[in-house]
This record gives structure tokens, C-alpha cells and sequence, in this order.
């Protein structure tokens, strides 16, 4: 008896605290990580795809759970910082150019990622600096 | 066409029913069933990731039932569903995976950890309250056993 309880008392503490890693997590395992797989996979498909769940997902916390300014500023600072990442690391390891010719800034090589860039860009232009006040717009 | 009655019926419930999990783990199961048939036309498709979407809006209480299995085979789903061929079907996904993710702020996800809160206190209750049965039981039976000795 004493056994059962023990165990029982083992269990939901982990239970409880995975499902709070989960919720926690939600939003990283939906959105960023498989944002920064598709950056380095240059799949513009997905990429188009992950914007718009990014543009969904930023204007569903606008309408239903009151973001504020400061929340979509943190969002786009947080793509900004992803897309920078990712860059570096291809940068880093080297990934071969197609051909294309020496000195070339705009190759992969360089850190450039096209597609991922636009679909960044077009989150930004969207969803965040449309959304912002005057202020929120300057700078 | 019923996949879309069910996103219609999800989307009308709301947030504060009390059927509203068990509602949302079978709309999810007819997803899954819906999305596993490769031979589904792509309209019925879209309507399948309407449903997803129906449910993270009104608070995605199905998705943290169970600990939270339902909303990584949700999210998963979503996202292999963005190597598919036809537009739309990645378009309606999209959305889904947005809401699925503003969904975890919803105050059901709250409520689903403070639940897993108090079972422990609750658990250990009512461990104590089933032992104090089985002592009283025994005890019973002991007095009873005690009571035909004396009366022999």
C-alpha cells in the first residue's frame, strides 16, 4: 500500500512536469525549430508554409490573448536572431557553391539564405511592423 | 463535408464545456483517420486541418488531456503536411500550426497542470480513505469472529 502510494506520488510529479515542458515548449517545437530545419534545408515550400503559421500564430495572440507591443517586438527579434544563427552555421561549415563563381557574397557559403531571408522578411513586414504603433514604426 | 460539420460544431461549443475534451479527442482522431487515407481528395484534406484550427481557437482543451500526447502527434502532423504538393493543404496547415502554437497560452493548458497538481494530494487521499475501508473491514470481521466465540 505504502509502495503504491510511493509510486503513485513518483508518477504525477513527472507527468505534471512534462506536460508543463510541453506547453512551455509548444511554441519552440511548433514554430522555431522546425523554421530553423527548413531555413538550412532551403525548402521554400515549407518555409512558405511556416510563415504563414508564424503570421497566423502572431495574430492569434494579438486577437485572442492580448500581445502586446513589446511581445511582437520580442518576435521579431527572435526570428531576426534565428535567421542569423542558421546563416552562421552554414557559413561555418562551408557548404560547397553550385558552380556558381568565386567571390561570390550572395552564395550559401557566405551565410546567404534566400528563400529563408524572404520568409523572414515577409513575417516582419506582415505581422509585426504593420501591427506596431507610430512609434513601434521608426525605428 | 462531415469534417466540416465537425470543425463547425468545435468552433461553436466554444471554451467551457464540460464534453469539450472528450470532443476534441474524437474531432482529432477523425483527423488522423482522414489524413492517413492518401487516397482522401484534398478538399477533404483541408477540411481536416480546418478542424485542428477550430480546436486550438476555442482554447485546444484536447490537446493537453493525457499529458499532452495529442498535441505532438498534432504538431507533427501539421508539419509533414507541409511537404505536400497541393498549396492549399500547406496554406490550411498553416494556419492550424499558428493557432496550435498561440493555443498554449490558453488558460485550459493552465488548468490541465493545475489539475495534475492536486491529484497527488487527492491520489494520496484517497489511498488513505481505501485503507482506512480495508482496517474497518478486517475489523469487522474480527468483532464478528470475537462475538461467535463469545456467544459459544
Amino acid at each position: 500500500m505504502l509502495l503504491l502510494l510511493q509510486l503513485a506520488a513518483e508518477v504525477k510529479p513527472s507527468k505534471k512536469g512534462a506536460l508543463e515542458q510541453i506547453i512551455k515548449q509548444a511554441v519552440d517545437t511548433c514554430l522555431k525549430k522546425p523554421l530553423a530545419d527548413a531555413a538550412a534545408a532551403n525548402n521554400r515550400h515549407v518555409l512558405t508554409a511556416l510563415a504563414q503559421a508564424w503570421i497566423a500564430y502572431l495574430a492569434s495572440m494579438q486577437a485572442n490573448y492580448q500581445a502586446d507591443e513589446q511581445f511582437l517586438i520580442n518576435a521579431a527579434a527572435t526570428l531576426i536572431e534565428l535567421l542569423a544563427t542558421v546563416g552562421a552555421w552554414k557559413a561555418i561549415a562551408g557548404i560547397p557553391d553550385s558552380g556558381t563563381a568565386q567571390g561570390n557574397e550572395l552564395a550559401e557559403s557566405q551565410g546567404e539564405l534566400p528563400h529563408a531571408q524572404a520568409a523572414v522578411l515577409y513575417i516582419l513586414r506582415v505581422a509585426i511592423i504593420e501591427q506596431l504603433s507610430e512609434t513601434g514604426q521608426v525605428p | 463535408m462531415a469534417l466540416k460539420l465537425v470543425a463547425a460544431v468545435v468552433k461553436a461549443l466554444g471554451s467551457s464545456d464540460r464534453n469539450l475534451v472528450a470532443l476534441h479527442t474524437e474531432a482529432l482522431k477523425a483527423v488522423d483517420r482522414c489524413l492517413r487515407d492518401k487516397t482522401a481528395p484534398v478538399s477533404s484534406r483541408c477540411a481536416a486541418g480546418a478542424i485542428v484550427t477550430a480546436i486550438a481557437e476555442a482554447g485546444g482543451s484536447g490537446f493537453w488531456a493525457n499529458g499532452g500526447a495529442a498535441v505532438e502527434d498534432t504538431i507533427t502532423t501539421c508539419l509533414s503536411a507541409f511537404h505536400d504538393p497541393s498549396p492549399t493543404l500547406r496554406d490550411t496547415f498553416a494556419s492550424a500550426l499558428g493557432e496550435v502554437a498561440a493555443a498554449s497560452n490558453a488558460s485550459s493548458a493552465k488548468e490541465m497542470v493545475h489539475c495534475l497538481c492536486l491529484c497527488i494530494p487527492l491520489a494520496s487521499q484517497l489511498f488513505c480513505l481505501q485503507a482506512y475501508r480495508v482496517s474497518m473491514q478486517s475489523l469487522h470481521h474480527v468483532f464478528g469472529l470475537l462475538s461467535c466465540q463469545l456467544r459459544t
